[in-house]
């Protein structure tokens, strides 16, 4: 049974699509990345699927039950625009929540909030908004959940707390929690992530692992020759996407999938050197969203 | 019932519960105090009186000789003082129960908690009503002992029937403030619609006796139901203030259903 499982979930303003038809499964224990640019519809998910908002079309099953406020007590949620109440202080926001949640044992916050270094004694209003980021997590932490959803969670987080919020959260899903996020950092969906969506203007463009996304990437690599080779002898290998003379000596091509017989061509000229760009999400994220924008 | 919420919505509220409680206890005491300074000048009080017109003492419910207690409560403490306090906490607060916290964008992160929006809107709509008793009460022992001292003459049970009847009236105005909040999620509009309504029916009730034309109409405000000029003479309307309770119930469930399928503003 997956955690969260959407089918054909879409939202629409008046005549503004802010989300259409997505299917988006989510499984016990995994960390899931929505990517997406600003206005691709990852808040709007989100939001969807913690009930504030509710879709146009379309169902949402969480733990295979539609949603409740019972279920909600096995959710943490924090919201991309994060405001807590000014008068009361950190402890006392988690009091409160832990009273609605019917989970007084602060244990788990506390420990949390000393680990993102986070004084709870201080009134919300004094937090920067750095600190008041590290309030919202430790919320969203606190009561032990089975699923957290988390919109932009690293926002406003200094580097050092940026890296023990990730180690936690692996810790989390280490201990059979799930946890879905959305972020517009690549860098972090990279570390974090198990899966990746990337959404762009309110659709699901693609769904893959991390590795799996990086292994089918299209990926660069330049040859340097000892003496004048032609791109042209590189066209039509398989695999190559575009073959580029970048000097006399020098070819660049795209690649995807095996490099094997790209490399075996190459050997048979005299080859100085092979230098390599490893894809990285961003790579993908660009290539994506260029397409997409071919589309329209 | 969530406690937690309601002891937290009553102590965001304080503010103004205090606030306004303050206001109209300290009104009454000086007016009574006054008093006595009034019956002393009644036979002045009475010439100046009659040179008004008809119109103006009908709007500060001028009914008899300011003189007699309960004349001069009618016309210094339930015309016009009570009804804007206790119709000020009914509409401030219910205005701000659900839109305040979708303003201040807190209604996300609460309602990410397991209570329903139903259970939350009744909480918060139960924090008011507490804060309205209160109000209310302090408004009634102080007029009730203050009568006795200033010797206003008027029977404590009528003074405690017009009050309640001063509270009752302020219910639906802060249903329907409850109600548009839940509705647009707009605190404004929420205390502006209630607001104006309030003018408008309480002009419609105290300037009825003057015009033929708007005599039928006046069937519409909720002042002419709770009839606190009769309450405090010791007949009290149950059968208007039972009406009005009704309204309040049914604008409340309004509201609920309406927060309860509503898109929560960003």
């Amino acid at each position: 049974m997956n955690v969260i499982s959407t089918r054909q979930l879409s939202k629409s303003y008046g005549k503004t699509v802010a989300l259409r038809a997505l299917n988006l499964e989510v499984l016990p224990g995994e960390v899931y990345g929505l990517l997406g640019p600003n206005g691709a519809g990852k808040t709007t998910t989100l939001r969807l699927l913690i009930d504030v908002i509710r879709p146009t079309r379309g169902s949402i099953r969480l733990f295979g039950s539609p949603m409740s406020p019972r279920l909600r007590g096995r959710i943490g949620y924090l919201p991309g625009d994060l405001v807590l109440y000014d008068r009361l202080t950190g402890a006392d926001y988690l009091r409160f929540c832990g009273a609605l949640r019917e989970h007084p044992d602060p244990s788990e916050a506390v420990r949390l909030a000393k680990r993102l270094d986070l004084d709870l004694d201080r009134r919300t209003a004094e937090l920067s908004k750095g600190n008041r980021q590290k309030l919202g997590i430790v919320q969203a932490f606190g009561h032990r959940p089975e699923l957290v959803i988390l919109d932009e969670p690293a926002s406003g987080l200094d580097p050092l707390a940026q890296r023990e919020f990730h180690t936690y959260l692996r810790e989390y899903v280490d201990g059979g929690g799930t946890v879905l996020f959305s972020s517009h950092v690549l860098s972090e969906v990279e570390q974090v992530a198990d899966r990746v969506g990337i959404l762009l203007a309110g659709g699901l463009v693609v769904e893959d692992t991390v590795t799996s996304l990086k292994a089918n990437a299209m990926r660069e690599l330049t040859f340097t020759f000892g003496e004048e080779v032609a791109a042209a002898s590189f066209s039509g290998i398989p695999g190559v996407q575009a073959a580029v003379q970048v000097s006399g000596t020098e070819v660049r091509c795209r690649v995807s999938g095996s490099v094997g017989e790209l490399v075996r061509t190459a050997a048979r000229f005299p080859l100085l050197n092979v230098t390599s760009h490893e894809p990285d999400l961003e790579d993908i994220f660009v290539h994506y969203t260029e397409e997409h924008s071919d589309d329209d | 019932m969530t406690t937690d919420l309601m002891t937290k919505s009553l102590r965001d509220n304080r503010g103004s519960t205090i606030g306004w409680g303050i206001v109209l206890v300290a009104s009454v005491l000086l007016q009574l105090a006054v008093y006595p300074a009034v019956r002393g000048a009644a036979v002045e009080f009475e010439k100046l009186l009659e040179s008004y017109p008809d119109a103006f003492k009908a709007l500060f419910n001028v009914q008899q000789s300011l003189a007699s207690g309960v004349g001069y409560l009618q016309g210094e403490v339930f015309g016009f003082l009570a009804p804007l306090v206790l119709l000020g906490v009914a509409i401030g607060q219910a205005a701000r129960a659900t839109a305040g916290e979708e303003k201040a964008h807190t209604m996300d992160l609460l309602l990410a908690n397991p209570i329903s929006r139903t259970r939350l809107l009744l909480d918060k709509a139960l924090a008011v009503l507490v804060s309205l008793a209160l109000v209310t009460v302090s408004f009634g022992v102080v007029l009730v002992m203050g009568s006795s001292v200033a010797g206003l003459g008027v029977p404590w049970l009528d003074l405690v029937f017009a009050v309640k009847a001063s509270a009752v009236v302020a219910l639906p105005f802060g249903a329907l403030a409850l109600l548009i909040g839940a509705l647009t999620g707009q605190p404004g509009l929420a205390v502006a619609i209630p607001v104006g309504l309030g003018l408008l029916t309480y002009l419609l009730d105290a300037l009825s006796p003057l015009s033929e034309g708007l005599r039928p109409w006046r069937v519409l405000s909720p002042f002419h139901h709770a009839a606190v000029n009769d309450a405090l003479t010791g007949h009290p309307n149950w059968l208007g203030l039972a009406g009005l309770v009704v309204v309040t119930a049914i604008l409340v469930v309004g509201a609920a259903q309406a927060f309860e399928h509503r898109d929560i503003r960003v």
